[in-house]
């Protein structure tokens, strides 16, 4: 045994059980907080970042998403839709209006739509995560679930087997799995490279000081349009423990930005009734509409899409109008209790 | 759904190789290919992840202690998602470059490797009675010579250190560190064989390391 064997055994230390898959959820997590400051030439396909959107998305959707009416949508020819500021503004009255509400835990439940590519091959799933958070230094618990996962096949560029990890089967869905983690994730917006990662409560709630907030935070990070980061950010924004007013600000943001538009009367991927706007954006090769789905009742935000307009290289067969990923909050909203899912 | 096997291979410093879960060369095309496609599809990156965590875990917590490398492990994998459209295979492959992003990131917590490696000089060898009685076993020796490995460890310059501990806990070859580093392979050579020495004078001369 020479010095370095030495060292290595004494430096060992072996993760505990479930560190693997903590560490796992938690990139998962963050690897789709909407964010959008790639390297400028290498722009991540709209696709994808979508399904991103959704902390567990990536999972996701195929068949279900597929059947459940969120696949192409003309927008109905008889009503002309009121314009996208329209539609955003009165997003923000309503939302301003909202209660706060209160409670020890700020929870959030997302549905996510995405592929997945695991053992080899590839799937479309649609996941669940919940998460309930008390804020930072203070506990918070993650759950997730499968809610359907459809094979596509082999992974193309032969993917990796890792040793040991069971495959997951066809149709996969799977009850709850909770894990406690640590507390304040639910209360930062993603980080984004180079930026700090602003705890939401600090974010304005007047619009003008969110402009220059946001201004301020991004000029850290060359190549991205504030019209962008507060489109990827919007589902974050609407589903964090924030006052109404600053969902308000928000909305009144976008309502200034240019390049949405209406898209009039839609249905979210849990076949829930709302308004749309979109932004088109370029991925590489494939164009995208990122839309929003607002819940015109409540000015609450009830879905976020990636709609492939026009495929490109890496889209693979996947047609015009598909719905290639989304993100659904399901509920958010402060509460006492941690649902015992899972137990 | 995510389950993670009953175990977890851990090669400890035993194993001849030592690399647990580092692909044969033949997958290291496959590496690149996957850090490429993951580009376009966000989720690919979770297999990297799951080739590499063992290993990336193994040589962070090794240099920072178990609690640090939750967060550190972590943000080891988001720099490399966030930097995987940047990934150049031409120059390297995926596992030293995951190595080299934590060694960056280790640099930030100085302090913390410094002051496991004080600790490690003073507790004594029972660190971890359950669980691993093969490890223990197997590793008395090692454990006598813990106080003053790890002295000439907290001693090593920082630059030392880090070629140290990415042949020792990472197992990277002179090449690969070269490439880690950003520093010309033959200064590796002399790193390594002065650190060796140094940490070799370390020693109680009572026991000679050949006959461990």
């Amino acid at each position: 045994m020479d010095e370095f064997q030495l060292i290595a055994t004494m430096l060992d230390e072996p993760p505990a059980p479930d560190d693997e898959a903590r560490g796992r959820a938690r990139l998962r997590r963050e690897m789709h907080a909407p964010r959008r400051a790639f390297p400028r030439r290498v722009r991540m396909p709209r696709p994808v970042l979508g399904a991103g959107l959704a902390a567990v998305a990536a999972v996701a959707a195929g068949a279900v998403v597929l059947s459940s009416g969120t696949t192409p949508r003309a927008p109905s020819p008889s009503a002309s839709p009121d314009s996208a500021r329209t539609v955003l503004l009165a997003a923000a009255t309503k939302a301003q209006a909202a209660p706060a509400g209160h409670g020890r835990y700020w929870s959030s439940v997302t549905r996510e739509g995405g592929h997945l590519l695991m053992g080899g091959r590839e799937y479309y799933s649609v996941r669940e995560t919940g998460l309930w958070d008390a804020g930072p230094g203070k506990a918070a618990w993650l759950a997730e679930r499968v809610v359907s996962r459809r094979d596509l096949g082999p992974a193309p560029l032969g993917g990796p087997s890792p040793s040991g990890r069971p495959e997951p089967s066809a149709g996969g869905a799977t009850g709850w799995t909770k894990t406690k983690v640590k507390g304040g994730e639910a209360f930062r917006l993603a980080d984004w490279e180079g930026a700090a990662s602003p705890d939401v409560r600090k974010l304005p709630a007047d619009p003008q000081d969110l402009r220059r907030f946001l201004d301020r935070a991004l000029k850290q990070v060359p190549g991205v349009d504030p019209a962008e980061w507060l489109m990827s950010n919007a589902q974050k924004i609407g589903a964090a423990p924030v006052k109404p007013a600053v969902r308000a600000a928000m909305y009144r943001l976008l309502a200034d930005s240019p390049g949405i538009r209406p898209l009039g009367p839609v249905t979210d991927p849990l076949g829930r009734h709302g308004d749309g706007v979109a932004r088109r954006v370029h991925a590489d090769d494939a164009v995208v509409d990122e839309r929003l789905v607002i819940d015109p009742a409540t000015g609450r935000l009830l879905a976020q899409e990636s709609v492939l307009v026009q495929p490109g290289k890496a889209s693979r067969g996947t047609k015009p109008g598909t719905v290639v990923a989304y993100t659904a909050l399901v509920s958010h909203g402060w509460t006492d209790k941690v649902p015992p899912l899972g137990e | 759904m995510m389950t993670i096997p009953p175990e977890v291979p851990h090669a400890g410093p035993h194993g001849r190789g030592g690399r647990v879960t580092a692909p044969p060369d033949t997958d290291l095309a496959d590496d690149a290919a996957l850090l490429a496609a993951s580009v376009r599809d966000a989720d690919r990156f979770t297999a990297v992840y799951d080739r590499y965590f063992a290993d990336v875990h193994r040589y962070v917590a090794g240099r920072l202690g178990r609690q640090a490398a939750d967060d550190v492990v972590a943000e080891t994998f988001l720099a490399a998602f966030r930097r995987r459209a940047a990934f150049d295979p031409a120059r390297g492959t995926v596992r030293p470059w995951l190595f080299g992003i934590a060694t960056r990131l280790i640099a930030q917590h100085r302090r913390t490797e410094t002051r496991r490696y004080r600790l490690l000089a003073q507790v004594g060898p029972d660190r971890d009675p359950d669980g691993h009685d093969e490890r223990v076993a197997t590793s008395v020796s090692a454990e006598r010579l813990q106080p003053s490995l790890a002295r000439a460890l907290a001693a090593l310059s920082r630059k030392d250190r880090d070629v140290v501990l990415l042949k020792a806990l990472a197992q990277l070859t002179h090449e690969e560190i070269a490439e880690v580093l950003g520093i010309p392979y033959g200064t590796v050579g002399s790193r390594l064989s002065r650190a060796r020495r140094k940490l070799r004078a370390a020693l109680p001369t009572a026991l000679d390391t050949e006959g461990l």
